[in-house]
């Protein structure tokens, strides 16, 4: 197991270098000057040259590409062009929101989708049935920013219930002021993750929920399903520990690579609701062409998903034995 | 000593006039028709027929655990004198593995995959004795040991991937026997064996119906078996 957990940590350094490579590549690609856009329309062609000049931007793209790899093998991932401020820095107080968003998101997103998801199958055909598939569809077809602008206009603008945008007390930091007598701090916390957290995990929630009914309706007819009932154990023991253990396995993996769409989904909805992590920072970072930001942005994204996903094949090996990591 | 069998004794199980039907495409059609059989205690009956004759229907309805598709159309289960099909669900799952129990064809599938051997007998156990978590691993243990598997403790705490078939088929045997239920069906417990080990699982259940009939004379096992047709 330990072997395998640092091959696998191992085989992240690879995975860096590809990421950074290509996102090197695509930078180089789109269209649009850092130094432009940071001097102002009305910068002259001089000007502009010596920004460039001074950023390193005339270099030839193999010695910038080198420059970078020998930079984040120190552990620097450059400057920010814009805000002048070292890149880890920068992600580094913006990650913390993200993670909340994205990890409270997905808690969610499978509380739900377990929950439809098992009512439906052991009812299927019936009206809960129905009302989940509903629900899915909607869920699976509405974009998040959609999704995102509705839940605003109802809880925020019309009831009054939640605020529209902001984040408050990160939530860690809640949760201590909570255990030291203060819960409305948490309170405060809460009721502002709770709009992006139901936005971003709403499609998460909908394929989750149709992929525990389809795997629970085949682990229902399994032959130990029929052998637990042979035991005389009641239906709520036989769903919840021998079918809902069994259809967890495909779940498991989906859920995974879900961790994948929230941190994308996360972009979109942190702009609609001004939630200061990193997807917001992505946003700024592609329009303004800060190309070490987005470059640091991205490579963050791909080592906290590759890590996300390690813990998903190590939970996947413990929830099925037949399963050896090695 | 044997089980002394005593032939007017009232039966344990009575099935008067049972029909089971399914419902197909075109309409429902009865699979099994006319199905009269009486067991007393002590006594082994073995219902014998061609593949797809009603064999395992019939053993699927005894425990209520007939599929979606089939159900019982008409006729009568008693169970210990009760009218079983009158029963509530809950009434039925008192029942299953404490008065009647079965061991299924296939143990690798007939089995959890997820759930240590131990564990799946023990759960039985607590489902139906009042008892701890420990001393019912303990039952589980010893139910292990007395139907002859090898190191039972350390089987116990394996799961099914890990034992061989006829070590399956005798976690599977152990599993039906864990709380001494009054009626064993069994369905087929050796088409999923080779041949030697075929002929050690029917001795073990022979055995363990002795066993049993010794340790409870008033209420010996009976089992209900349906070997291999010699047609199908």
């Amino acid at each position: 197991m330990l072997a395998y957990v640092v091959r696998r940590l191992l085989l992240l350094i690879p995975m860096a270098i590809g990421m950074v490579v290509v996102t090197f590549g695509l930078l180089l690609l789109i269209p649009g000057d850092p130094a432009a856009v940071l001097l102002g329309q009305d910068a002259t062609p001089e000007a502009i040259t010596n920004l460039r000049n001074t950023l390193g931007l005339n270099d030839p793209w193999f010695i910038r590409l080198w420059d970078y790899f020998a930079a984040l093998l120190q552990g620097d991932m450059g400057r920010s062009i814009f805000q002048n401020q070292p890149v880890a820095t920068i992600i580094a107080g913006r990650l913390g929101a993200t993670i909340e968003l994205a990890v409270v998101a997905l808690i969610l997103a499978t509380l739900i989708g377990l929950t439809l998801g098992v009512l439906a199958a052991i009812r299927q055909g019936s009206w809960i049935d129905t009302v989940t598939m509903l629900f899915a569809q909607i869920g699976v077809s509405m974009p998040v920013y959609w999704l995102g602008l509705l839940l605003m206009l109802l809880f925020a603008v019309q009831l009054g219930w939640l605020p529209a945008i902001g984040r408050g007390v990160p939530l860690h930091e809640a949760l201590f002021a909570a255990v030291t007598g203060r819960p409305q701090v948490l309170w405060d916390s809460l009721t502002h993750m709770a709009l992006p957290a139901l936005a971003l995990a709403a499609n998460s929630a909908a394929i989750i929920s149709r992929l525990v009914r389809a795997s629970m309706l085949e682990v229902l007819r399994e032959d130990f399903v029929r052998t637990a009932y042979a035991k005389g154990l009641r239906k709520g023991r036989v769903v919840v520990r021998h079918a809902l253990r069994n259809a967890l396995l495909p779940v498991l993996s989906v859920i995974g690579l879900r961790f994948g769409a929230l941190l994308g989904g996360a972009v979109i909805t942190e702009s609609i609701f001004a939630w200061p992590g990193l997807g917001q920072l992505t946003i700024a970072a592609i329009s303004q062409r800060d190309l070490p930001l987005i470059q640091g942005i991205v490579l963050t994204f791909a080592i906290v998903y590759a890590l996300v996903n390690l813990v998903v094949d190590l939970l996947y090996a413990a929830v099925d034995p037949r399963i050896r990591l090695g | 000593m044997n089980a002394i069998v005593q032939n007017d004794q009232a039966p344990v199980l009575q099935v008067t006039d049972l029909e089971i039907e399914i419902n197909g495409g075109q309409g429902s059609f009865a699979v099994v028709s006319e199905m009269n059989l009486h067991v007393r205690a002590g006594e082994t009956l073995c219902i014998v027929g061609e593949s797809g004759c009603g064999k395992s229907m019939t053993a699927l309805a005894l425990l209520r655990l007939l599929p979606d598709a089939a159900k019982v159309a008409s006729g009568k289960i008693l169970i210990d004198g009760q009218d079983f099909m009158a029963m509530s669900e809950r009434q039925v799952e008192d029942y299953r593995g404490e008065k009647i129990a079965m061991i299924f064809q296939e143990p690798l599938t007939a089995l959890n995959p997820v759930l240590r051997i131990g564990e799946q007998i023990a759960e039985a156990v607590r489902q139906h004795r009042k008892c701890s978590r420990k001393e019912a691993y303990a039952k589980a243990v010893e139910t292990l040991q007395l139907v002859q598997m090898p190191d039972p403790e350390r089987r116990a705490g394996q799961f099914p991937h890990e034992l061989s078939g006829g070590m399956r088929q005798r976690a599977m045997i152990a599993l039906a026997l864990a709380c001494d239920p009054k009626i064993i069906i069994a369905d087929e417990p050796t088409t999923a064996l080779d041949v030697t080990i075929q002929a050690q699982i029917l001795g073990l259940i022979s055995t363990c119906k002795s066993v049993s009939a010794r340790r409870k004379s008033s209420s010996p096992t009976t089992s209900a078996s349906s070997p291999r047709s010699p047609i199908g």
